[in-house]
């Protein structure tokens, strides 16, 4: 019989005791100083692979451990594929590392993305309203003022709009931001398009057609509840990853996609807004310098690949070459 | 081991009171881990974690506390961890689902909230309790289990209290309370929040075992009440520092022509990572400081010596580098970090360590130690 040296620790005394273990058919055999020898089912004895440089530790049922050095491959056949294996070569973990971060990008690019418009689906179109009032209500109380545009002006937009869109599910409402009134428009869950006044003071009234255009494109597909759901699905993802960190640093990885669409969702917006402004009758040029007016207001821009709309530059280049029919 | 002399003869020793026992032995937890090799181990397992959609997670665990566990000695003998990972995937489920509950309830309807307040308040304290046991009852060194067993009554004295001062807040809110009421509600449950958390801490330290013998904790809700209003103005000093850091970089990035976005997100990100940086380490270290020289074991004590400039030198470049690298950094951080906290925990004995019977008390509860592997419940609370 294969005999390896090993120490006992036997569950009552906490002292160790130097003992010789060997596997005999289906019994773990133990030698103890004094000869006698102790006898367990292996059936009942668990020991789990030992890590590379550490003892093979093995319990006994109910009389303590045994921890040795030597692997007693004999004794405890190892699994054909093990974690504990695989992680002895940097290879492995290295392969791993790259297959993570893009799975990571995957599950969120397209799997979270088809998965958050199939969820949407089956929430009712209330919901939507429901939280697109929850947010105006906040952004109304932290954030956002009442808009200081001309009654007429509002009005003008509003019936034009509203001529564009007939019998459609969308309401259009000004507020304004900051001391420069926010160059920005935006769709909230929800049927609500809001419009600040830093931005329809800067356009045109057929330039911010086009920017109406674009955000009827987020109402219609939902992009809004997308977004939400996106990011419930992000948050899970993240705590099974960053299980072992704390709970609100997964939480911040959430907070990147919250506030925005997601470049799929501004690419089909923009889509939707071509749509809208061949329908309409917007003159091109007016795209075009609607985009010229907003790459001058936020020169350098965050970077495509790390914001969340297509680059200024891009809407541009197709605003004026627009792509044959 | 390190042994210094007696300061005095064991007789003198007796009539001490037996908080301060004379220390003839001293011996500190040495850990001998190695980040890179925790690096592959984390890959893989957060891979297959993926890949499965966190059904891997218990199994992931389990292998994870046995490694820290193996690389963490006390007087050269190194510690096991016995969990299995099935009870912790009932576990999470369970947590998972009355957190999910909790997090809505409130929006659903006011009864419903309170439905799954009081559920909280009947479940919440088992589960606390349950996880506890999990954990030590599945950790040992020598052979030895710790364990951990609170009368029910104590668990639901000191527990739903703790609750309660922790959601006051929300309840209220809820029930459409004014503002004032909210308000005033909020500021006396926070003046409550450092004593609760002292009993908390008491309940978990006391009621702990190991070889069946009882842990003992000496109050203490003084220095908790210090140590949070110290943390509260090391985050406040922080927090100021940092709003005004990065909103000087959100300037120069304005003036670089950066857009808005990316400014809010420059003033935000830098104002959590840098509270994350300062703050939570100062509070971990106190806290260790704190808490490991009110307990005891017997005769025994622990002596607990976290710098909080130490943990700094750890956690800044450790947290900077986990950014740059997409998370990747993280395992080699939490190595360091594990190293640091278990290196800086010693034990102190009035006795030579050889000397100390650590079977006594252990027969009497043998059948305890027993059943409490075989526990409903494992909840993670990291080791």
């Amino acid at each position: 019989m294969n005999w390896s040296e090993a120490t006992w620790f036997d569950g009552r005394l906490g002292l160790p005791e130097r003992v010789q273990v060997a596997g005999d058919g289906g019994m773990l055999l133990l030698r103890r100083t004094d000869g006698r020898t102790e006898r367990f089912a292996l059936a009942a004895v668990h020991s789990d692979e030992p890590f590379d440089g550490l003892p093979r530790v093995i319990s006994l049922p109910g009389a303590g451990v045994l921890h040795t050095s030597d692997p007693l491959a004999d004794v405890f056949p190892p699994a054909r594929v093990s974690v504990v294996r695989l992680a002895r070569s940097w290879a492995w973990a290295c392969v791993c590392a790259v297959l993570l971060v893009g799975l990571v990008v995957a599950l969120d690019q397209v799997v979270l993305k088809r998965v958050a418009e199939a969820v949407v689906d089956w929430i009712p179109g209330s919901a939507d309203r429901r939280l697109g009032d929850l947010v105006l209500d906040a952004a109304d109380r932290d954030w956002l003022k009442p808009s200081r545009l001309p009654a007429a002006r509002r009005e003008a937009i509003r019936d034009r709009f509203e001529q564009a869109t007939p019998g459609q599910d969308v309401l259009l409402t000004f507020r304004r931001s900051g001391a420069d009134g926010g160059f920005n428009a935006f769709a909230l869950p929800g049927n609500t398009i809001v419009l600040l006044d830093g931005m329809a003071e800067a356009l045109t009234d057929d330039e911010i057609m086009w920017v109406l255009g674009h955000e009827l494109g987020h109402v219609q597909k939902r992009h809004g509840m997308q977004a939400v759901a996106r990011s419930f699905g992000l948050a899970a993802l993240a705590s099974t990853l960053w299980g072992d960190f704390s709970g609100w640093a997964a939480g911040a990885g959430v907070l990147l996609p919250m506030n925005a669409h997601g470049r799929d969702a501004e690419r089909e917006a923009d889509a939707a807004m071509r749509e809208f402004g061949a329908r309409v009758g917007l003159p091109q040029s007016a795209q075009v310098s609607l985009w010229e007016k907003v790459k001058e207001e936020d020169i350098g821009n965050i970077p495509t690949w790390l914001g969340t709309h297509p680059s200024t530059e891009e809407r541009l280049e197709l605003a004026k070459n627009p792509a044959p029919k | 081991m390190d042994s210094i002399p007696a300061i005095e003869s064991g007789d003198a020793a007796a009539s001490q009171p037996a908080s301060v026992p004379p220390a003839i032995a001293e011996a500190a937890l040495a850990f001998d881990g190695d980040g890179a090799e925790y690096f592959r181990i984390w890959v893989i397992q957060t891979l297959l974690n993926v890949l499965t959609l966190g059904i891997y997670s218990p199994w992931a665990k389990v292998r994870k506390a046995r490694w820290f566990a193996q690389h963490t000695m006390l007087l050269g003998d190194r510690f096991d961890y016995h969990g299995r990972p099935l009870p912790i995937l009932v576990g999470r489920a369970v947590a998972l689902a009355l957190f999910v509950a909790w997090s809505y309830a409130f929006e659903f309807s006011l009864y419903a909230g309170l439905g799954v307040f009081a559920a909280l308040c009947i479940f919440g304290p088992l589960l606390f309790a349950s996880a506890q046991r999990f954990r030590l009852a599945n950790t040992s060194w020598r052979g030895l289990r710790f364990d951990f067993s609170a009368p029910r009554s104590q668990l639901y004295a000191v527990c739903v209290p703790a609750l309660a001062v922790w959601t006051v807040g929300t309840v209220l809110q809820a029930a459409g309370a004014s503002l004032q009421a909210i308000v005033i509600t909020s500021v006396v449950a926070m003046l409550c929040l450092p004593f609760a958390h002292a009993r908390l801490k008491a309940m978990q330290h006391s009621h702990a075992r190991f070889a069946g013998r009882r842990f003992t904790f000496e109050g203490g809700a003084g220095e908790f009440y210090k140590l949070y209003l110290k943390a509260f103005l090391v985050m406040a000093g922080a927090g100021i520092a940092a709003a005004a850091a990065g909103f000087v970089l959100a300037r120069a990035a304005h003036a670089g022509g950066i857009g808005r976005q990316v400014q809010s997100f420059l003033v935000g990100g830098i104002t959590v990572v840098t509270l994350w940086m300062f703050a939570w380490p100062y509070y971990a270290a106190r806290m260790q400081a704190i808490v490991w020289p009110r307990t005891g074991w017997g005769d025994v004590r622990f002596r607990a010596e976290m710098k909080a400039q130490r943990l700094l030198a750890i956690l800044v470049p450790g947290t900077l580098l986990t950014l740059l690298s997409v998370g990747l950094y993280w395992p080699f951080l939490a190595v360091a970090m594990a190293r640091y906290r278990l290196e800086t925990i010693g034990v102190v004995s009035p006795i030579p360590f050889e000397d100390l019977n650590l079977a006594a008390g252990h027969a009497a509860t043998e059948t305890a130690v027993g059943d409490a592997a075989a526990d409903f419940f494992g909840l993670d609370l990291g080791w």
